[in-house]
């Protein structure tokens, strides 16, 4: 056997202490919320003399044994603690090892410990921080596939694959994207081809880890019309809300990235035609000083099909200076600024009394006069506020 | 509808069965905010939310910059977009304001994150920044905390203000009234995720949710976090708590970037606090503007000064005065929408302290005396008196103002009354002592001497006490002087009528020393205060007095004034003893001569070589290790052998002492032959 569950005979004590520990094997699947399971502890004993049980590098000596120790020495410490002090040591194992000048540890080393396997849980969750960076890890193995990322993206990228076959851990899968997206960044073919393969994965969407949600930042970075359609699927999917809140994040940063591409999609595939009030959202992005996003919203606003409540819906969030904003495991945030939101605003006012002087909008009436109304306090607030001249 | 503050209760009740429930009423529930204050700071930047389109009603609060209003997103955002919201800073009446009466919130980021849909992310992504075309309370806006977080946790005094009209009947008169909860300084806890945190036995009621959590530093409140969830026993819930998520730097960072790509401006500060010990002090930090702010630096406390403004990057300079209170203070530096925090230290009334009193108008000895006390940081002290060769001691507690009196009874001498004043930003003990028949001043420092370390070794000196020459006795006392690196003092010397004397003591912080040394048994005294100078030197003024006595010399006592001449001394083996000539003048004077002696001489390693002169039978001996000199010469009056005793003060490049005559002290001084 390849690796196996390591046994060691630790005090008494220190495994009442512990309580559990997740020392796993490669060879085993991890379901994205399955508990680690109970394991017998480490003991410090243990971590201070050589021992011949160290799994797949059972063989190993020297810097290799040490880095093991290193790994079980970690280990041990992080299914001890409160999950903040479990952060703290997490962090401090990492910037010690990786960021000290004697650098202890290399990439390398760093893919020898993926490779053996083993893994720990570290009651944290899957949260993004600033610069896509991991500010939790829910495993030793996520942590080390994250500082992987930074340490060496290139050999970060070339180690996702691995993941991306083994299919063994959603979590993973969702650094590994990342690391591919900074690792190879020409590659947006590979990174949408593994995206998919991640949103196809039916057990992982079915309870999804947080680090599964999370990789649906791949959508908002790639901004790829193809997405659109799944994406779309999964917001009409009222039994999984986790999910469709991820895919509804996903959707509307890239309908403020490219308003013009995602309405399209929506417009012409009639995507979300059971969650009106998500695709009025949508379409609330639009920029309609542009000609063809004017175009396309107007289609939007003459299709029959398109219920007056859902124009309302439209109504009370165009144009929409709002954004989500979040730390991304690969995009960036955008936010429109005060003035160029002003004009669109004064813009828009425009158009929408040109509407309302149309008789093929004769229909949506009462929709656009508040639009109009709106638009105008809008307008009057920008004058006030100094960024729009006073008329 | 009041904003969905129970259905997140009820949310929060899912994930939360772990915690007790307890039987007591809420410690801090809401009041109303009186309309007089509801004008003042927090609470004037405090507001009602009203998210029109989302039919919701909240609370939220201008914070950080004057365009933006922080809230939670469950008032406004509800798996969809709904712009438009008003906003209505401090309102306070009883009826629900016109949208004219507020400000229009143009539109707001929400803050999430895509796995914010499990359970336990709720709270953690809880929050939005609305941001308005125009200024919305007057330009007003709340402080807030770098990292809020820290903050809550600690037992600084918080605040939780807001709209918590769900605990009123519709058409109650305090349904649209401005509340506070708190001021309580309970801890928040930490969640499982790190920046949503809860708090026990203070309950706010919907409505609440977006309104701001303060935290009270520098003597004011600063913004914190939003409440975002609660559960109040009187809904059944079976406890009262409140739930807020944190404000931390990393969502900052969010708002601030989005706020500066929006247009606005925003300053950064390489470094948001400084620490200063009790003195007056100077300090400087580094600001960065990104969107070309125009800021100035305005302080909040009137110990704080500076004057900076500048567009765009810029240094500010700072000045604060010395603190004199009892306490330690703290204030900030606004610049802009960020602050700069100040700590500054108190002056520590602990310490040990010495010195000693007379009657300034007619010192004697029996009103001259010495003081040591220790004084303990609660103000309580021990004191030691010496006096007249006897010893009292003297405890008390100092009172707030720093004042204490005690009497002291002596035997066959009427009671001593002791008034004393500390202060502790000038480490000094000042008062005056009754005596019955006299009065005397008092002045006593306290220990701290550090000035003058030599790389941890002790440093030596030599000193000489110079006479009056108007008075007697003449001579010149001398003193050899070993100073501890922590400030201890080991004097051994002997005074120009050969009485000799050692005393152990201590230097202050400001290099002050007060000598006091008993001498003939009681009957007689040095006091005085010394001072160790940079360059090595000491100067100060003494007073010896010897009252009558049965002894050969001045039997009729005296009183004197004397000039401390004191050197740093740095032994040197070479013919000069240290000094910077090698060819020197003796002069003996007084001590019973019929008049001035004096010698050419020449310097050897450690001894001289008397040249010509009419001082019979002169030679000196110099020690290397104390700078001691000793000799003899033929007394003209007697014929006998006389000594002579001096020290060499390398500082003031000669040596001076003393020989004992007949009856009389004599003046010893070598010196540079002059050309």
């Amino acid at each position: 056997m390849k690796s196996r569950y390591k046994v060691f005979i630790g005090s008494i004590f220190l495994a009442a202490a512990v309580g559990f520990i997740a020392i796993r094997t490669t060879s085993r699947t991890r379901r994205p919320n399955e508990k680690t399971l109970a394991q017998p502890p480490l003991s410090q004993n243990n971590l201070s003399q050589p021992s011949n049980q160290l799994g797949s590098s059972a063989s190993a000596t020297g810097a290799a044994f040490k880095n093991q120790r290193l790994w079980q020495a970690l280990a041990v410490k992080i299914t001890q603690g409160h999950p903040e002090e479990n952060r703290a040591a997490l962090l401090s194992f990492f910037e010690n090892q990786f960021r000290s000048p004697s650098n202890h540890l290399s990439a390398n080393e760093l893919i020898e410990f993926l490779e053996s396997g083993e893994d720990a849980s570290t009651s944290l969750g899957f949260r993004v921080g600033a610069a896509h960076r991991l500010e939790e890890w829910p495993t030793l193995r996520v942590a080390a596939l994250d500082w992987l990322g930074t340490l060496d993206p290139a050999a970060a990228a070339s180690y996702a694959e691995k993941i991306f076959n083994q299919e063994k851990s959603a979590d993973e899968f969702a650094i590994a994207l990342r690391n591919l997206a900074f690792g190879l960044p020409q590659n947006n073919e590979a990174l949408t081809q593994r995206f998919e393969q991640l949103l196809a994965k039916e057990d992982w969407k079915n309870v999804p880890s947080q680090g599964y949600l999370e990789a649906f930042d791949i959508a908002a970075y790639l901004v790829n019309p193809d997405l659109v359609q799944p994406l779309s699927h999964n917001i009409s999917d009222t039994r999984n809300e986790p999910l469709r809140k991820a895919s509804f994040v996903a959707l509307d940063r890239m309908a403020q990235a490219n308003p013009k591409l995602i309405i399209k999609q929506l417009l012409a595939n009639e995507f979300l035609q059971n969650s009106p009030f998500t695709r009025a959202g949508l379409f609330s992005h639009a920029d309609i000083r542009d000609h063809e996003q004017r175009q396309l919203v107007e289609s939007y606003l003459l299709n029959t099909k398109v219920q007056s409540q859902e124009i309302s819906s439209f109504a009370e969030a165009f144009p929409n200076g709002s954004a989500t904003l979040v730390y991304g495991l690969v995009s960036e945030n955008r936010s429109p600024s005060f003035s160029d939101l002003a004009q669109q605003d004064r813009s828009s006012l425009k158009w929408v009394r040109e509407w309302l002087g149309d008789k093929r909008f004769a229909s949506r009436q009462p929709e656009l006069q508040k639009l109009e109304s709106k638009l105008e306090s809008y307008v009057a607030s920008a004058v006030r506020g100094g960024i729009l001249p006073t008329p | 509808m009041r904003s969905n503050f129970r259905l997140s209760t009820q949310r929060f009740l899912g994930i939360a069965l772990v915690f007790i429930a307890f039987n007591l009423e809420a410690a801090y529930t809401p009041e109303v905010v009186s309309t007089e204050l509801s004008q003042t700071y927090p609470y004037n930047v405090t507001g009602l939310l009203s998210a029109t389109e989302a039919g919701k009603i909240g609370s939220g609060a201008v914070i950080r910059y004057p365009k933006v209003v922080i809230s939670c997103a469950h008032v406004v955002y509800d798996f969809g977009w709904k712009n438009g919201n008003y906003f209505f800073p401090a309102w306070n009446l009883g009826s629900f304001p016109s949208r004219s009466q507020g400000v229009l919130l143009r539109s707001y980021w929400h803050f999430t994150s895509y796995s914010s849909g499990t359970s336990d992310r709720d709270f953690d992504r809880d929050f939005v920044a609305h941001y308005a075309y125009e200024n919305i309370a007057e330009g007003r806006y709340g402080r807030a905390l770098e990292d809020g977080r820290e903050g809550l946790r600690s037992t600084l005094p918080k605040l939780i203000t807001g709209y918590p009209g769900g605990l009123y009947p519709s058409g109650s008169p305090f349904e649209n009234r401005l509340h506070q909860t708190g001021p309580f300084s309970l801890p928040f806890i930490p969640s499982s995720y790190s920046t949503y945190l809860t708090i026990n036995e203070v309950s706010t009621g919907a409505g609440n949710s977006g309104g701001p959590t303060w935290v009270n530093n520098s003597n004011d409140w600063a913004f914190a976090g939003v409440l975002v969830a609660g559960l109040e026993r009187s809904e059944n819930d079976g406890i009262d708590r409140a739930g807020v998520r944190a404000i931390e730097a990393a969502a900052w960072d969010l708002v601030d970037k989005a706020y500066v790509s929006a247009g606005g401006c925003s300053n950064y500060l390489k470094t948001a606090s400084a620490t200063f010990g009790s003195t007056a002090s100077t300090g400087t930090f580094d600001v960065t503007s990104t969107g070309g702010c125009t800021w100035a630096a305005i302080p909040d406390q009137n110990w704080i000064h500076t004057t900076n403004t500048a567009d765009g990057n810029g240094v500010v300079n700072f000045f604060i005065d010395a603190n004199h209170s009892g306490t330690p203070r703290k204030g900030s530096i606004s610049v802009g929408n960020r602050s700069f925090q100040i700590t500054q230290d108190f002056p520590q009334i602990a310490g040990s302290y010495k010195g000693f009193f007379h009657d300034v108008n007619n010192t004697k000895l029996s009103s001259s005396g010495f003081l040591s006390a220790k004084v303990t940081s609660s103000g309580a002290f021990s004191a030691r008196i010496q006096l007249e060769g006897k010893s009292y001691a003297l405890t008390g507690v100092f009172s707030r103002e720093g004042s204490a009196t005690g009497v002291i009874l002596r035997k066959n001498l009427p009671s001593l009354e002791v008034n004393l004043q500390v202060d502790a930003f000038y480490e000094i003990i000042i008062g005056d002592l009754d005596g019955g028949l006299w009065s005397a001043n008092l002045d006593v420092v306290k220990d701290g001497f550090t000035s003058l370390k030599r790389g941890g070794k002790a440093p030596k000196y030599t000193m000489a006490f110079l006479h009056n020459s108007e008075k007697v006795p003449s001579g010149d006392g001398i003193a050899t002087l070993i100073v501890s690196p922590t400030g201890v003092t080991q004097i051994r010397g002997a005074m120009a009528d050969g009485t000799r004397f050692s005393q152990k003591s201590s230097v202050s912080a400001s290099s002050k020393w007060p000598l006091y040394i008993p001498l003939y048994n009681g009957k007689g005294v040095l006091f005085g205060w010394n001072t160790f100078k940079q360059d090595g030197t000491i100067t100060g003024n003494l007073t010896w007095i010897k009252n009558e006595g049965s002894r050969t010399f001045y039997p009729d006592g005296f009183t004197n004034d004397l000039q401390i001449a004191g050197s740093v001394y740095a032994p040197v083996l070479n013919q000069t003893w240290g000094l910077d000539f090698i060819n020197g003048l003796v002069v003996l004077e007084d001590g019973n001569l019929p008049g001035p002696l004096s010698n050419l001489i020449t310097l050897d390693q450690n001894s001289v070589r008397a040249d010509v002169g009419a001082i019979v039978d002169v030679n000196l001996r110099y020690a290397l290790p104390t700078g001691l000199v000793k000799g003899s010469f033929i007394h003209p009056a007697n014929g006998k052998k006389t000594l002579v005793t001096g020290v060499v003060l390398q500082k003031q490049n000669e040596v001076r002492g003393f020989f004992l005559g007949t009856n009389q002290s004599g003046s010893f001084l070598l010196e540079k032959k002059l050309n």
